[in-house]
């Protein structure tokens, strides 16, 4: 039963692999060269795989570029965050996403208050990687260095990585909302809204953290950033 | 009458009380009741007043307890009767009984059998009209004979029926029109349900939420008053003209009814099960009259709005125009008014969205579409907001719902952004940029490996070490465990001064061997020596008081108790070799 999941869910797997990212892109481009904006959205959004590669960068940052031409504002926003997290310093795509939020009316972006420790995860365990060569090196170099000082500075990197990489596994994850998120009391959240997102363990709904906290919308209505 | 006198007044002394219970009749239909009467029969003047008890199963009360007394003097014998009766109904089929029965009368409390009866579907008597055969209970009739009675009703149906109301019977295509199923009625309703509701073929339906407190009005119908409760309501939108039926709507309801047959004590609720249906109607749909080209299908009253925010913008930035539809009527189905925009202006597809609300009972609803405006050289353009025309249904003709026209500013470039090339809308790459280093995410699938390896090779270092002080013992710990050796000899000394000389010689070889001190450095050397050697402060405070006690115990006379002593260095010892080893 077990291997016939697997297989399952290998060949599952290979139905949504992404396609080629170059010939996914010079598809793209062809369609939209003949103005065929809707097919080359199509055509971006398979070749993305979301590994942050420099390819992902570019077929996110074109699929948002259609997205906005054919006047879908929030996936828009959504595929240019996706690209800014692969090319975070792209010139063009810094100027299409200011324009895109813009012309959303610069929805509110949720802001939960460790935003600071979910923003900087990868920087965490980056820390605690850093920290753990550095324990390396003073025992080696160091052998009669106090044992206190090494096993402190080991237990240090070792929470410090297990935090980061937890956050990044299970912790919440920014998303753009690609349709108006109703709640009672009128507190719902407009279209093109940035958030973070935290999923019930049951599935189903996501649960928006922050200032919209308490909120949940229909997994048809998030576009996580990072998928 | 003295013998009578004597017998009344001698009765209470050889008083005689008995109290019975029972249900009857012993089968009674699920629509029938019974009774249950707990009388209590004596021989004495005292009260028979009692308080009773018990429990019902599979019954309930509908009326009671009715009381009767009754004192009789019969051939020199007196009694008293005392009755409760209570009315009570069946909840449903099967046995059906009074249990846990029990009367107090004055300090006296009497346990009394349980009572069962059983219930059937079937009723047991035929059906007996509300004045009829039950008149014989009545005691007024039995003695005075038939009379008209102003507070007996007379055999009829329960005063209930539904209507439906379709409000405006011949609308245009596209109109509202409401549809309501209300109930009349002048009875009691105790249970309500809807089982059928008309398909509404041909119209768009939208459900009109009633209130959880269902709103009653009183209403004159041929001179009788009703209570109407609105059950249904719906707003309906004619897709094409033409005569459409709505089929009748049915009602299943439960009304409580009322029997006074008895002329004493409560009315007996009756429950009585109905279904209500409306008749066939007919809804004619009228076609529009001959539109104009431009018109959409709009019916309605509708209004229109445009916003264009902000009016000035620099170029490569973009303004928001926003138009809005509102009004009465269906606006499902609205295609996206069309922008024309002056020359040097962009205009992107718009964002649209709708919403729609009951105001009372009349539909409301709103379109919104987002316009991304974008000019391409500066300049000031006027950009004509679209019109919708639509149908009013009130004033029979076509209108035309516009906003005025908007004016937009273009504004160069600011320097900073024209140097930077920033701010304007970019189009497609056609390649990838090149990846100058690790891009986030392939960085972070590597973390773990980058954490692991130093963890293993701290693991790899760590046991290399174990294994080389295993297999060729470091100067370090072969100096620990001779001086460890030559502590335990020391130990078995029992003079102070063998004590001594034994610890002495043995630090001088540890010394000697960990930390290369000269051979034969005398202990007051030692402290000076490990302080060179970059040893804590708290070390040397130990050694200093090691070197006092060794010379203490060297001093030390023959038969002097020492032992504490000597317990205390070895101590000593143990502790400055785990700090100097």
């Amino acid at each position: 039963m077990g291997a016939l999941l697997a297989v399952l869910l290998l060949s599952l797997s290979g139905l949504t692999a992404p396609a080629d990212p170059e010939a996914a892109l010079a598809e793209g481009n062809r369609r939209f060269e003949k103005d065929e904006t809707e097919s080359a959205l199509e055509a971006y959004s398979r070749g993305y795989a979301g590994n942050g590669s420099a390819a992902d960068g570019v077929l996110a940052y074109n699929a948002g570029t259609c997205a906005l031409r054919l006047g879908r504002l929030p996936e828009a926003l959504l595929w240019y965050r996706r690209a800014e997290t692969a090319t975070p310093r792209d010139p063009w795509l810094r100027d299409n996403l200011a324009l895109t939020r813009r012309a959303l009316g610069d929805p509110p972006a949720e802001n939960p208050a460790w935003r600071f420790w979910l923003e900087n995860r990868r920087s965490i365990a980056e820390a605690g990687v850093a920290l753990a060569w550095v324990a390396l090196g003073l025992l080696v170099a160091a052998p009669r260095l106090p044992r206190g000082l090494l096993a402190a500075l080991a237990l240090v990197a070792c929470a410090a990585f297990a935090a980061g990489t937890l956050l990044e596994r299970f912790g919440p994850r920014t998303a753009v909302l690609l349709a108006a998120c109703p709640a009672p009391g009128g507190r719902g959240l407009p279209p093109g809204s940035e958030v973070w997102v935290r999923r019930p363990a049951a599935g189903g709904a996501w649960h928006v953290i922050g200032d919209g906290g308490g909120l949940r919308c229909p997994a048809s209505a998030v576009g996580l950033v990072e998928p | 009458m003295v013998l009578t006198l004597l017998i009344v007044f001698a009765a209470p002394a050889a008083a005689k009380t008995e109290v019975h219970a029972r249900l009857e009749p012993e089968v009674i239909g699920i629509d029938e009741t019974a009774t249950f009467t707990i009388e209590v029969t004596g021989d004495s003047f005292s009260s028979l007043r009692i308080h009773p008890n018990f429990e019902l199963d599979n019954l309930e009360i509908m009326g009671g307890p009715s009381q009767y007394e009754d004192m009789r003097f019969d051939n020199g014998h007196f009694s008293r009767t005392f009755r409760y009766s209570w009315q009570v109904r069946p909840l449903g089929l099967g046995p059906a009984r009074v249990r846990a029965i029990s009367a107090q009368l004055d300090d006296d409390v009497r346990q009394l059998p349980a009572q069962e009866i059983r219930v059937q579907r079937e009723p047991t008597r035929p059906q007996q009209p509300i004045s009829g055969a039950g008149d014989d209970d009545d005691p007024f009739q039995q003695f005075f004979g038939r009379f008209p009675n102003p507070f007996r009703r007379e055999a009829q149906g329960p005063e209930v029926f539904l209507r439906a109301e379709i409000q405006p019977p011949q609308p245009v295509v596209g109109q509202q029109v409401l549809y309501s199923l209300y109930l009349y009625t002048r009875e009691d309703i105790a249970a309500l349900s809807t089982s059928g509701v008309p398909t509404f073929r041909g119209f768009w339906v939208h459900d009109i939420q009633l209130p959880q407190q269902l709103p009653t009005e009183i209403v004159e119908l041929e001179g009788r008053r009703f209570g109407r409760v609105p059950l249904l309501r719906k707003a309906l939108f004619p897709l094409r003209p033409g005569r459409y039926t709505v089929e009748p709507a049915t009602v299943d309801l439960t009304v409580q009814r009322y029997d006074r047959q008895f002329f004493f004590g409560h009315p007996i609720a009756r429950p009585e099960p109905l279904r209500l249906r409306t008749e066939s109607q007919w809804i004619d749909v009228q076609p529009l009259p001959s539109a104009p080209p431009e018109f959409g299908g709009a019916v309605g009253q509708l209004a229109l709005t445009a916003e264009l925010q902000p009016r000035q913008i620099r170029l490569g930035d973009a303004a928001t125009l926003t138009v809005r539809l509102s009004g009465t009527g269906n606006l499902q189905g609205i295609r996206e008014p069309r922008v024309s925009p002056p020359p040097g202006v962009s205009v992107f597809p718009p964002q649209q969205e709708s919403s729609e609300e009951i105001s009372g009972t009349t539909l409301r609803g709103s379109r919104t579409w987002r316009y991304v405006v974008v000019a391409d050289r500066a300049g000031r353009f006027t950009l004509d907001t679209p019109e919708i025309r639509y149908f009013d249904p009130e004033a029979r003709r076509f209108a035309v719902a516009s906003a005025p026209d908007l004016a937009l500013t273009a504004l160069p470039r600011s320097t900073g952004a024209a140097a930077a090339g920033g701010g304007a809308m970019h189009g497609i790459r056609t390649a990838a940029l090149p990846s100058r280093a690790l891009s986030g995410r392939r960085w972070t699938s590597l973390l773990p490996w980058l954490f692991v390896l130093p963890c293993g090779l701290a693991l790899v270092v760590t046991l290399a070490r174990r294994r080389a002080g295993n297999g060729k013992p470091s100067a370090a710990g072969s100096a620990g465990r001779k001086l460890a050796a030559g502590l335990r000899q020391a130990e078995k000394e029992e003079r102070p001064r063998q004590v001594a000389a034994r610890i002495e010689e043995a630090w001088h070889d540890f010394l000697a061997e960990r930390w290369d001190f000269p051979v034969a450095t005398p202990p007051s050397h030692w402290r000076s020596l490990l302080a060179d050697r970059g040893v804590d402060p708290e070390t040397l405070n130990e050694m200093g008081r090691l070197v006092d006690d060794l010379q203490y115990l060297r001093n030390a006379p023959q038969l002097s108790a020492t032992g504490t002593l000597r317990d205390e260095t070895l101590r000593r010892c143990r502790h400055l070799l785990r700090r100097l080893q």
